[in-house]
């Protein structure tokens, strides 16, 4: 699970990229539940999030989040190193 | 598509909607039943043949094919001394061509209902001694060797793993006539439906118009009392232009089973034919074959296609000779020059009109 | 079988019948064999070709999980290549399309698995009789839509519920998916057939309205089966994912792609759009591009081998990427503009649906000579006549009804409230007596 840091900074970065400051993520969202995020702004978002973390995502890890937690968790892992 | 659909939960709800459905069908097949039964459509054949010897009417069906049964009860009722027996393209002989004094029916039926072979077997063999006829017409098209053709293919094609009492157990062969009814029925209802013909104003003048049966009271076409069939009147419909010999090559290129391309003539065919001429022998029946006149483009085309020759030649010479071997004897009319025959005289590449058979009668006069 | 038939009717109902009365452990089973039973009617070589996907999906499915780390991905790559390599021999070895039956959904289904595997987000399937029924599971079989693992195959491990409320709301999509493929689908295929079997002498408004015939066409049918399909799929208690959600009214092309035949843009989305994006990411613009074009020319080929689909392909990855790429600045200029809300909705919708309807073009066309007939002759001449030279005064007015009651559908939910029964069972007869049954009229009649 995701620690609350993570989360907020990730909050953070979503609402640069979808310019929507009332964006508030929860573990369970998914591309359904924001608006404009479709597989265009995916990218921006994964971008993003390298730059913010400072991280490199593999496709692999892309490819296997499903919802904003395991994104989440995906990018902790990374942080703390492993690879 | 939005969610239109409600989650009932209760079973008064499915039993209600199995009653219902059930009603409506009910009710929906008497209506397309009754319209059928207005239009002379599904008329008794009994009772259609009564009502051709009040009336005169013609019995031409829109939806149906005129079938077996409607010809059998023909020949009880005519009683005739000549029978002609074939598919459509004999269908114009008529009573008045022959001699006074010599009845005569014209049994001939559409191939797919019984126009055949089969067809021909099976009411030669329901004809009892009282009906039988002196003389017997049986007009011969080279697509009933045909091995490509439908009936001649499926006998083939039955598998041969399956047992012959699996395929004949009789709860099967119900289902499977069933079947056939049903899907005969329910393409009625579809072209009914479909339909661009007038017959709402045939059903709303319902009986005041002469005819029995869709094509009957539009066109004025269908089957007389003698089993002879009327084209309608309409120039347009009777006449059909000849074509080149390219235009020929194009369309029997993509024939498929009417005329073979191919050179072998279907065996089981053949023993049939075999079979037709024996069982008229032995009733005492003299069996005239005669081979139909073919339109001079079309008959042109045949014999030059080698894809068609081959075929064509050897059914016009195999068929006299099995004629000859079984005590019969058989024409070949299918060069129109040897009855001064014009393309007028046709009214489409196949079928001869009324005018041309009234000459084939002539030539066989002294047979008959 | 089609699913419009008595034969397909009774052995839905005989299946039904067998599922429910058999003890929960054995139904996997008597489903299994009976979809194998459905496959086996289409052909014995579409149910070995099925059988041998089946199984080497399976066995390497357990492999890409038991392996080493470093091994997976060349696992992976087997499994794809098997899989790629059975949908394209069917598809271009001769007789190919006798074994043909649904296997560009099942390969995809069975690709989707092998990949979730490899990223982990599944575990393997050690039970053969119920991974053989995920992939077979004789609704979906023909034509979708396209499940994944974790939405299927724990519905084929779960014994399900009798649950009265699904069975209903089973039968009813049965019997609206049949009546709009059988009696609207099916019906305006006699249009669009009349303008595009033989195109040459059409003129313009002629080929616009056998256009629009297809596109309607094209959609009543795929989207009635699917629906035939999920109310099969909730009689056995089993939910399938819908593949339709009101397509017409995209307001742009992706978002078209969001709405029609979703099971599998959403495939292609998952396993191939999102994959060369983000492996492509640090070239940008250039990677929305590539990816969309991959991704739609695959998209097109999936449906058949030939120039037609080939272009339809690209055309949609054109259209897709050039809407990707221009929507934000699109809807900054549109908002400043201060057009209308609604008149920018609705001219987008119309908008989409002919850049759609035009790429439907060579989707349908025989041959691209046609296509190129028709966007040359689509300007000039032509009239409506042929709808009444095709259809019957009774058939437009079923027609005109049952089109009018699809797309008001919501306003008529008062009605079906007070009387459900009453308007199921009509719609159940005009599906029996009013489903177009022919493919060739009059076969025989006056031979």
């Amino acid at each position: 699970m995701a620690g609350t840091q993570t989360m907020e900074r990730l909050c953070g970065v979503f609402r640069t990229v979808f310019d929507d400051d009332a964006i508030v993520l929860r573990a369970e969202m998914t591309a359904a539940d924001v608006d404009g995020w479709d597989s265009l702004s995916h990218v921006n978002l994964v971008l993003a999030v390298e730059n913010a973390f400072k991280i490199r995502l593999s496709t692999k890890d892309i490819m296997r989040c499903r919802n904003v937690g395991e994104f989440a968790d995906v990018i902790e892992r990374k942080s703390a190193g492993s690879p | 598509m939005p969610r239109s659909y409600i989650s009932g939960s209760s079973f008064g709800r499915a039993r209600d909607f199995l009653l219902l459905t059930a009603a409506v069908a009910v009710l929906c097949g008497i209506g397309f039943e009754s319209i059928f039964h207005r239009l002379g459509e599904t008329l008794d054949y009994g009772r259609v043949l009564d009502l051709q010897a009040e009336t005169g009417e013609l019995f031409g069906q829109g939806y149906f094919n005129a079938e077996l049964p409607y010809k059998m009860l023909g020949i009880r009722k005519a009683r005739p001394r000549v029978l002609a027996l074939g598919s459509s393209t004999i269908m114009q002989l008529r009573r008045a061509d022959f001699p006074p004094g010599i009845t005569f029916y014209n049994a001939a039926l559409a191939a797919s209902v019984g126009g055949d072979l089969d067809g021909m077997l099976r009411m030669l063999e329901s004809l009892s001694d009282a009906d039988k006829p002196k003389t017997i017409i049986i007009g011969l098209d080279p697509w009933l060797f045909n091995p490509d053709y439908p009936p001649n293919r499926n006998v083939r094609r039955r598998r041969s793993w399956v047992p012959l009492w699996v395929a004949r157990f009789p709860p099967r062969m119900w289902w499977l006539s069933e079947e056939e009814r049903m899907r005969v029925r329910f393409g009625a209802y579809e072209t009914l439906i479909r339909d661009q013909r007038p017959w709402v104003g045939c059903l709303l003048s319902g009986s005041r118009r002469p005819g029995i049966g869709l094509e009957a009271k539009i066109k004025r076409c269908g089957f007389a009392s003698d089993g002879s069939y009327i084209y309608p009147a309409d120039p347009a419909a009777s006449a059909s232009r000849e074509l080149s010999a390219e235009e020929w090559a194009a369309r029997l290129a993509a024939d498929r089973y009417r005329f073979a391309a191919g050179d072998q003539l279907d065996g089981l065919a053949g023993q049939k034919l075999a079979r037709l001429l024996e069982a008229c022998r032995n009733r005492g029946i003299k069996a005239i074959g005669i081979l139909p006149p073919l339109r001079r483009d079309f008959l042109r085309s045949l014999e030059a296609l080698p894809s068609h020759s081959v075929f064509f030649d050897r059914f016009r010479r195999w068929v006299p000779a099995v004629f000859e071997d079984g005590g019969g004897k058989c024409y070949d009319f299918s060069r129109p020059e040897s009855l001064g025959l014009t393309g007028a005289d046709f009214i489409d590449e196949n079928h001869a009109s009324s005018r041309a058979w009234a000459r084939i009668v002539q030539r066989m006069a002294r047979e008959l | 079988m089609t699913f419009y038939s008595h034969q397909f009717f009774l052995f839905a109902a005989g299946a039904w019948a067998a599922f429910w009365l058999a003890p929960a452990r054995f139904r996997w089973a008597i489903l299994l064999a009976c979809s194998y039973w459905f496959c086996l009617c289409l052909g014995w070589r579409a149910t070995a070709l099925l059988l041998a996907v089946s199984l080497a999906s399976y066995l390497l499915g357990l492999s890409i999980a038991g392996v080493r780390e470093s091994r997976r991905f060349s696992v992976l790559s087997l499994g794809i290549v098997a899989d790629v390599l059975a949908r394209v021999m069917v598809k271009y070895v001769r007789h190919g399309w006798v074994a043909a039956a649904g296997v560009s959904f099942y390969v995809f289904q069975s690709l989707s698995y092998l990949i979730d595997i490899y990223l982990e987000r599944i575990p393997a399937e050690r039970h053969l009789g119920r991974f053989l029924l995920y992939l077979a599971f004789f609704p979906k079989l023909m034509q979708g839509p396209i499940e994944r693992a974790e939405d299927l195959l724990p519905q084929c491990q779960a014994a399900g519920r009798f649950d009265r409320g699904r069975m209903i709301e089973g039968v009813q999509l049965v019997i609206l998916g049949l009546f709009k493929k059988a009696v609207i689908a099916d019906r305006l295929a006699f249009l669009a057939n009349a303008v595009f079997d033989k195109i040459d002498g059409h003129g313009g408004v002629t080929l616009l309205i056998g256009l629009y015939a297809y596109c309607l066409q094209l959609y009543l049918d795929f989207s009635g089966y699917t629906d035939v399909a999920r109310g099969v799929g909730k009689l056995f208690g089993i939910e399938l994912r819908e593949n339709f959600n009101q397509p017409f009214l995209a307001t742009t092309v992706p978002d078209f792609w969001r709405r029609w035949h979703m099971s599998f843009t959403a495939w292609l989305r998952d396993y191939l759009f999102t994959p060369i994006m983000a492996q492509l990411r640090a070239l940008g613009t250039t990677a929305v591009i590539i990816a969309a074009m991959t991704t739609f020319v695959v998209c097109g080929l999936w449906h058949g081998a030939g120039w037609g689909f080939l272009i339809f392909g690209a055309l949609h990855g054109v259209y897709v990427s050039v809407s990707l790429l221009t929507l934000k600045k699109r809807d900054l200029f549109l908002s400043r503009a201060h057009i209308p809300e609604a008149a920018v909705l609705w001219a987008r919708r119309v908008v989409t649906f002919h850049l759609v309807a035009a790429a439907f073009v060579f989707f349908r066309c025989a041959s691209l000579g046609d296509a190129a007939y028709f966007f040359s002759h689509l300007w000039s001449g032509g009239n409506s006549s042929i709808i009444l030279r095709t259809f019957s005064p009774i058939e437009l007015g079923i027609l005109g009804l049952s089109l009018l009651g699809l797309g008001f559908g919501r306003s008529l939910r008062p009605m079906l409230l007070r009387y459900p029964a009453l308007f199921w069972a009509v719609l159940a007869n005009a599906v029996i007596f009013l489903g177009i049954k022919s493919d060739a009229p009059f076969l025989y009649f006056r031979f």
